[in-house]
């Protein structure tokens, strides 16, 4: 689905396309020429985009990085503001012996998804959520929109809506 | 037409790509030089992590830790240096160790590409992704391809608490390349193509107050860069896919900076004209990117580093070669200089530059900052300037003033330097508001300072309606000049300037015109 999501004035990348564009980018190099050239072409509007904002794309693909994007496409991952994602979904992580309930410590840097909630993040969420949407996809979505409810809203509605 | 046809012919036997096709390349180098860096970024949060610190420091004996961590030698610092850098040669060991498998890249890694492999690169194929939980297992169990490897080495370094970055080598597809088919540029064997490495490590030397540069995996070795890196490729095959243009470094505190001076020796000459920094907007553009990526504030390291990279900017001196000095950021050939430039007086050529092949012929070298930009009246005027009382014109030159194409009227155009004018400031608005106006009744406001102290600039379609709909003391505002066909120049009137107490009438007058426009068009539609 090609559709150009997103308020005008956004990047309006789909939420999928956002979410493969920060994994093959996290871990994946082979991948990143053909995805660009198909994303290049799919949204021709990002090309002014990178040239005159590229700082709002970087933020937009350093906002929420890794491994716990695939679960939340998938809808699998266990994902609780301040719990640890490394582990959940991964049961090989534990064979690595890297500490199982080892909470603590960890509030920065090494979740890559601990972003810091002001209570109106929270009523906008809570409010994103009562229109029907899974509060996990609601965050990744929101956070992605630069904490632009309306906008969050509209992708919702267009990319996830049943 | 039959003459565009054989241009377009033309060109394919030159197998110089179209301007449209150039623009592309260099969009897509952008867009790719931002996701490689960006990457550099998630990779540099990756070996932060806590758990994998704690299982990578017990790599470290404690006689090693020690070396790391060397006491100041008052005496002579250079030998808490040395133990420093013995302390690292024995971690690269180690690591080396540790590492049990170094895998080969899947296909050609972080390499540049040509630009058929970027259009011919297959869309479907599916790619096997590194998660940060199978990345952090790699590292702790030593297996992973040579860049892995690198990226594991700081995250022990970090796991020591040394002051260590991750540096990356970003290769996106080369812009400058601007051939049709680039299928034949690329035909290099594995072996030579990774040679020279895309990531490698830097360690603050606190008693030097420099970076040591320590590459454990490709060439395994350790040095401080003075003018030339062991590190920067060489030699064509190694070049091909491995082109040095654009290294950051990436800090323990989510630091990002640009340190592809200590790695290019010809930075300025050569290396400048393949980054896209090379102009002015490039320029812009990459700082964005970079200052995005750099979440810390300055310390005093970055200041020891700009000033590395100053000196090192100094030493490199005059380029060998007319081509390297063509838009040089530094120097200037005699023969470049424009006819609006003049060298500063008391200043003389810099240095010579033989010409190959000419026994004999030297051309003359001026640093740019020995030369100084020179306009006429009317252009400083444009930037709200006027001359000087008494002020001596720099130089006279001829300038055509024919208005049709083949008049070869010529006339004296006399040219000033900025030291010669002072800003222009305009007489203030009477006390009934008015305003001192040019022969046309208007006035002209090329810069902000034009406007008399107590006007202001009002910019609206409809500001002049709405000021004569007042009956108030105004001057139309000639901001800029259109340029038409047959040499026409139009001044274009975008507002008003009126005394500042008019402000708020004005402005209230012109939403009233634009709120009965609108209605009007309403109904028209209607």
């Amino acid at each position: 689905g090609a559709a150009q999501g997103g308020p005008p004035g956004s990047i309006g990348l789909t939420v999928e396309d956002l979410l493969s564009l920060r994994q093959v980018v996290s871990g994946n190099p082979e991948a990143l020429a053909p995805l660009l050239e198909n994303i290049s072409a799919r949204y021709p509007q990002l090309r002014e985009h990178i040239m005159a904002n590229p700082e709002v794309f970087v933020s937009m693909l350093l906002e929420a990085v890794g491994d716990n994007m695939q679960d939340v496409m998938e809808g699998t991952n266990d994902m609780v503001e301040g719990e640890d994602i490394e582990s959940a979904g991964e049961g090989d992580a534990a064979g690595l012996g890297l500490g199982q309930g080892e909470g603590e410590g960890e509030g920065e840097g090494e979740g890559s998804f601990q972003v810091n909630y002001t209570p109106e993040d929270d009523q906008a969420i809570s409010r994103l959520c009562e229109l029907g949407f899974e509060r996990d996809l609601v965050i990744q979505v929101y956070f992605a929109c630069d904490k632009n409810e309306e906008a969050a809203a509209n992708i919702l509605f267009s990319d996830h809506a049943d | 037409p039959p003459s565009k046809s054989t241009s377009a012919t033309k060109r394919v036997n030159r197998n110089i790509c179209s301007n449209d096709e150039r623009k592309r390349r260099k969009y897509f180098h952008m867009l790719d030089l931002l996701c490689l860096m960006v990457h550099g970024s998630i990779r540099n949060e990756w070996i932060n992590s806590k758990r994998l610190s704690r299982k990578l420091s017990s790599l470290v004996p404690e006689k090693v830790f020690e070396l790391l961590h060397p006491l100041r030698d008052e005496e002579l610092p250079l030998r808490s240096t040395r133990k420093l850098l013995d302390g690292l040669k024995k971690c690269m060991e180690l690591w080396q160790k540790h590492w049990k498998i170094t895998k080969k890249y899947e296909n050609i890694g972080f390499y540049m590409r040509t630009w058929k492999e970027v259009d011919t690169s297959n869309k479907n194929r599916k790619f096997k992704t590194l998660t940060k939980s199978n990345f952090l297992r790699a590292v702790d169990k030593g297996h992973g391809d040579p860049d892995v490897s690198a990226q594991g080495f700081v995250a022990m370094l970090r796991a020591c608490n040394v002051n260590a970055r991750l540096i990356m080598s970003c290769q996106p597809p080369d812009f400058t390349n601007m051939k049709i088919d680039t299928s034949s540029d690329c035909d290099v064997a594995y072996r030579d193509m990774v040679k020279y490495p895309i990531f490698w490590c830097e360690v603050w030397d606190k008693f030097a107050k420099k970076w040591i540069t320590i590459d454990p995996v490709n060439l395994k070795t350790i040095e401080q860069v003075r003018l030339r890196s062991k590190l920067a490729p060489k030699g064509v095959a190694s070049c091909e896919r491995n082109m040095l243009r654009y290294v950051i470094g990436y800090d323990r505190k989510d630091g990002c900076r640009d340190v592809t001076r200590r790695y290019a020796q010809w930075m300025n000459s050569k290396v400048r004209k393949r980054r896209i920094t090379k102009d002015e907007f490039g320029e812009q553009w990459f700082t964005k990117v970079i200052t995005t990526l750099h979440r810390r504030k300055r310390t005093k390291i970055d200041d020891y580093e700009d000033q590395y990279f100053f000196q090192r900017d100094e030493s490199e001196g005059i380029p060998d070669s007319v081509q390297d000095l063509k838009n040089h950021p530094y120097y200037v050939l005699e023969q470049d200089i424009r006819q609006t430039q003049v060298i500063k007086p008391g200043c003389k050529e810099c240095g010579y530059l033989k010409v190959h092949g000419k026994i004999g012929k030297v051309l003359k070298v001026y640093a740019k900052r020995d030369i100084m930009d020179l306009k006429s009246a009317r252009q400083w005027y444009m930037e709200g300037r006027i001359l000087k009382t008494g002020c001596r014109c720099k130089k006279v030159i001829k300038k055509n003033v024919g208005r049709m194409k083949g008049d070869v009227e010529k006339e004296d155009e006399r040219l000033y330097s900025l030291d010669d004018t002072e800003v222009y400031i305009p007489p203030l608005a009477s006390g009934n508001g008015e305003i001192t106006k040019n022969t046309f009744g208007n006035i002209e406001v090329f810069a902000s300072t034009m406007i008399p102290a107590n006007c202001c600039l009002i910019e609206s379609p409809v500001a002049i309606k709405a000021a004569r709909f007042l009956r108030v003391e105004f001057a139309p505002a000639v901001t800029s000049f259109k340029f038409e066909r047959g040499s026409l120049v139009k001044p274009v009137l975008s507002g008003i300037v009126v005394a500042k107490w008019l402000r708020e009438a004005i402005e209230a007058t012109i939403d009233g015109i634009e709120f009965v426009q609108e209605d009007d068009n309403r109904k028209d539609h209607l």
